[in-house]
């Protein structure tokens, strides 16, 4: 077996659902982020400015984590660079299309007991196990 | 309030890059490992995705349920009820 922090990873995962749920408490808003920063390259008048906070405060969390700990950034990249441009088109254009990605549709629309997010969220898993299959282990 | 909003949402933003980055999974590595399930398969983005659902379920029922947001008027329209698909 490969990679297993089962305690790290919960914490992880407890904190992500607790900014969920703090962002539809505060805001009514869900933090989906493909969402969130889809409507920042399609901006609306004054709609964008909770987007932009948003989209700040992500990485500095993650740079306020690195901060705190130390060392070199725990990142570590696979892929090519123009690998990176094309999944991130395909993930793009995706989760446009899907109305939701990882956040949107498998923390929030999950919570939200959404059977469309339930199969949205089955679907990417089950589609991404099978691109790394067939990219890891075939081709 | 609109000003509120901004540092409630930033504020979230950075809870949930903490999250991220604590969880281990801003790096891409870990999660193609999750997804690996026929080489060395990783199962920490699971022990992830399930803390944040045992959070966020709950707090979904009981926030829905108290109608307004505390910084806004109305709980936005979620993605899928602009559609015609409904739960």
């Amino acid at each position: 077996m490969g990679d297993f922090t089962p305690v790290s990873g919960f914490v992880g995962g407890l904190l992500i659902g607790l900014a969920g749920a703090l962002m539809l408490l505060l805001t009514g808003r869900i933090a989906g982020i493909s969402g969130i920063l889809g409507g920042l390259v399609d901006p609306k008048a004054g709609d964008t400015g909770w987007r932009a906070a948003f989209a700040i405060g992500l990485p500095l969390g993650a740079l306020a984590y690195v901060l705190v700990v130390g060392g070199p950034a725990p990142v570590d990249v696979l892929a090519s660079p123009l690998a990176i441009l094309a999944g991130g088109l395909l993930v793009g254009f995706g989760t446009r299309m899907g109305s939701g990605c990882t956040s949107g549709h498998g923390l929030c629309g999950l919570a939200f007991l959404s059977w469309r997010s339930v199969v949205a969220t089955a679907v990417f898993f089950g589609v991404g196990m099978l691109t790394v299959f067939l990219t890891g282990h075939v081709f | 309030m609109a000003v509120l909003r901004i540092f409630a949402a930033l504020g979230c933003g950075f809870v949930f890059g903490l999250g991220l980055a604590i969880s281990g999974m801003m790096s891409p590595a870990r999660v193609v490992g999750f997804l690996d399930v026929a080489g060395s398969w990783g199962p920490t983005l699971g022990f992830a995705m399930g803390g944040a659902l045992l959070v966020a379920v709950p707090a979904y029922r009981v926030i829905l349920g108290r109608g307004r947001p505390v910084l806004a008027g109305v709980v936005s329209p979620f993605p899928q009820e602009r559609g015609s698909i409904r739960p």
